[in-house]
């Protein structure tokens, strides 16, 4: 049986991972974590688990010795991302392992992408968000590894990875609970899901199929809209889709303090961030603090004395998700992978709401 | 008054991170002397020797001096508890374990024995006993506040935080989340309501320690008990939740949470901890999780100087163990719903012995 390296086991697609190699007989698993408490997800299993930290080439080719295939699904903050590409690649050459499966994300397109993306779109030079920036970084420095080294490499770009353990379940159900979920405009954006044990069968074909070095957009057919993928978990939580009122969209904020925040969040600051003395971090932290916040919002007239709840408000990655009106193509994943999604909807509508209830999220089933 | 002679054995994570710094504060209130470590990994006992120079640390217990009257406290690994609780009791030592006593219940009761016959003091490390919401809880139940118990549901855990040094803490032979949170949550429910009747229970036990566990229990006088312990589930929400002919009543199973009591046809009461306590090390902390030990320490030094009795001996805690050793023993699979029905099956097929 081929044996399988996966950094970054323990996440929610991780430990679903697992489980489905593991399980389902596809793979022996070698799960890599960075520290031993992170190994309590999956000790309900008996593997070959090893502890090493991604930015160490050294101890992570141990780690990957005797491994044919490496999927890394290890995430972070945006530093980390960048920082452990390199030495992962390099780690896996130096093990011998023939390919690596790098789970990338479809928000390398942006949240919201333009009508006619697709895998050969060019990427924004300019990314709202520190991950996905820190995602297409990735991306380029593993393909530039690839063009020297020898290690196989595929790239996967899933959208919405969703199912058991994951935040795009469990907080609406969470915000539906406390009535406190709202719509944006009426949940009629276009989502781009993939129900992780899909994600799972396109990472297990991507390990076998003639594809070194190509990149895969992957997707499920259903549902179409947010509110459609909303709607079972908000119900689950108490609420009537129909009844949902509409939440506020998340506005950027103006002013010197918002500059400073778009520094902040800056590739290169980020990058550079590590090697910035704390004092240093301190000092602007405090200028920072310093700078005029502008003004709070006024309460909407007419809602202190109705009596209506406040409406909820989106964040700004949710905001810029339910803006999205383009349908991502999954087509080269169907062809040159020969992926299609066997878990549909309904069926994984209805797991995922067994998790929730061996979670106790949910009251036990009559 | 002379500080009591300490042995501290077991440097790793719990040695380390919770018992070190709480002797260090009761070294320098000169309520304790460190004078023994032991720890076989070398950087683990170097560490914490840091921090008492003037303590012997060691690698093994048979290192120590043979005779000594010094309070040792196992904080070991839980596997190598019986055999070390043992030695150092017939050695004249008392002693501190910490939780799980013991992995069965017959180490236990050897360890009971050992004490009896060394005619020395062995106290259960189950420091939840001395959290003040624990201890209004108990108040209350005992005086009859919140009527008559019928109905309780624990939920323990969540995403595993703790710092642990090794992946042997994840070995099955140290019983997985069960021993781990268990022991306290079923240390409290039998301090509370005595042995229960009759117990089933659940794990997701796939060939490997068990990370999920459903315990349900029911006790001759009716109370039902279902307790839900996890080590991978990031938004369980954990609390204690207790059903009374009166009401009920709930506490969020912190060191500082408070306990809240709800009468039927009422609203919530807020139950306020004891703001003193027998065993207060610091009024300023009482409620904090270091305090908790502290007060485990002045409870178990006071029984030592015969000034009050040990809130949790080891003879208290067999009920519980025997427990767990049964939910351990004739554990049944977990059905884990989004798996598919041949992972469903293979899980269940490694799950057997």
């Amino acid at each position: 049986m081929k044996k399988v390296a996966v950094l970054g086991a323990t996440g929610f697609v991780g430990v679903r991972l697992v489980e489905m190699f593991h399980l389902g007989g596809r793979a022996e698993v070698r799960p890599i974590v960075h520290r031993p408490a992170s190994l309590a997800a999956l000790a309900r299993f008996q593997l070959d688990a090893r502890v090493a930290q991604p930015t160490d080439a050294a101890a992570l080719a141990e780690a990957l010795n005797g491994c044919d295939t490496l999927v890394h699904l290890a995430t972070a903050d945006a530093g980390i991302i960048r920082e452990m590409t390199t030495p992962v690649y390099e780690a896996a050459a130096r093990a011998g392992v023939r390919r690596m499966i790098f789970t990338s994300s479809a928000s390398v397109h942006g949240q919201a992408p333009a009508p006619g993306t697709t895998e050969k779109s060019p990427l924004p030079h300019r990314h709202l968000f520190p991950y996905n920036a820190a995602k297409a970084e990735a991306e380029r420095r593993l393909l530039a590894a690839r063009s020297r080294g020898s290690v196989e490499l595929v790239i996967l770009r899933p959208g919405v990875v969703w199912g058991p353990r994951s935040r795009w379940v469990v907080e609406p159900l969470q915000a539906a609970q406390a009535g406190t979920f709202g719509w944006l405009d009426g949940g009629r954006g276009i989502i781009n899901p993939i129900y992780v044990d899909n994600l799972v069968d396109a990472i297990d074909r991507a390990g076998e199929a003639t594809v070194d070095g190509e990149i895969f957009l992957l997707n499920d057919p259903a549902p179409g809209t947010w509110r459609e993928f909303l709607t079972p978990w908000i119900e689950a939580g108490g609420m009537k889709a129909d009844a949902v009122p509409d939440a506020l969209a998340y506005v950027p904020p103006r002013g010197l303090s918002a500059k400073f925040e778009r520094i902040r969040v800056h590739p290169l600051t980020q990058r550079l961030a590590p090697k910035i003395p704390d004092v240093f971090k301190r000092m602007v932290k405090a200028m920072a603090g310093a700078l005029p916040k502008p003004p709070a919002l006024e309460p909407l007239a007419g809602l202190e004395t109705t009596g209506s709840p406040a409406p909820a408000m989106l964040s700004h990655e949710l905001t810029e998700l339910q803006r999205c009106a383009w349908r991502l193509p999954a087509e080269a994943a169907t062809t040159r992978l020969g992926w299609s999604p066997r878990v549909d909807w309904p069926t994984a509508v209805e797991r995922t709401l067994g998790w929730l209830r061996f979670a106790d999220l949910l009251p036990p089933k009559n | 008054m002379k500080p009591c002679p300490l042995e501290l054995i077991g440097c790793g994570a719990l040695g380390e991170q919770v018992y070190a710094p709480v002797l260090a504060h009761l070294e320098r209130t000169g309520r304790v002397k460190v004078t023994g470590l032991v720890e076989p990994a070398e950087a683990r006992r170097r560490k914490v020797a840091q921090i008492f120079p003037a303590a012997r640390a060691v690698a093994r217990i048979e290192e120590l001096p043979a005779n000594s009257e010094a309070l040792a406290v196992i904080a070991s690994p839980p596997g190598v508890h019986a055999a070390q609780a043992c030695a150092l009791l017939a050695g004249g030592r008392h002693v501190l374990c910490e939780k799980p006593l013991a992995m069965t219940v017959a180490e236990a009761e050897a360890m009971v024995a050992a004490a009896q016959q060394a005619h020395r003091l062995l106290a259960a490390g189950m420091m939840r006993r001395f959290y003040l919401p624990t201890q209004a809880l108990r108040e209350n139940l005992l005086a009859g506040t919140f009527g008559e118990p019928q109905q309780i549901e624990v939920v323990e855990g969540g995403k595993f935080g703790w710092g642990a040094a090794s992946p042997k803490f994840f070995e099955p032979a140290n019983g997985g989340v069960l021993f781990d949170l268990g022991s306290h949550a079923l240390d409290l429910l039998c301090h509370w309501f005595g042995a229960p009747a009759a117990t089933e229970s659940w794990n997701d036990a796939s060939g490997g320690a068990n990370t999920n566990c459903v315990l349900t229990a029911q006790w001759p006088a009716g109370l039902r008990a279902r307790v839900r312990l996890s080590w991978d589930t990031a938004n369980l929400p954990s609390g204690w939740r207790l059903k009374t002919s009166r009401g009920e009543c709930r506490w969020n199973g912190h060191a500082d949470g408070v306990v809240a009591f709800r009468p039927h046809g009422g609203g919530w009461w807020l139950q306020a901890a004891p703001q003193t306590s027998p065993f207060a090390a610091d009024p300023k902390n009482l409620s904090s999780w270091p305090a908790t030990f502290v007060r485990q320490f002045e409870n178990v030094l006071g029984a030592l100087a015969g000034r009050n009795s040990l809130l949790a001996p080891a003879a208290e805690v067999l009920p519980s163990l025997r427990w767990l050793e049964s939910a351990q023993r004739h554990a049944q699979p977990l059905l884990q719903p989004w798996l598919s029905a041949t992972e469903q099956d293979r899980a269940i097929a490694l799950a057997k012995p």
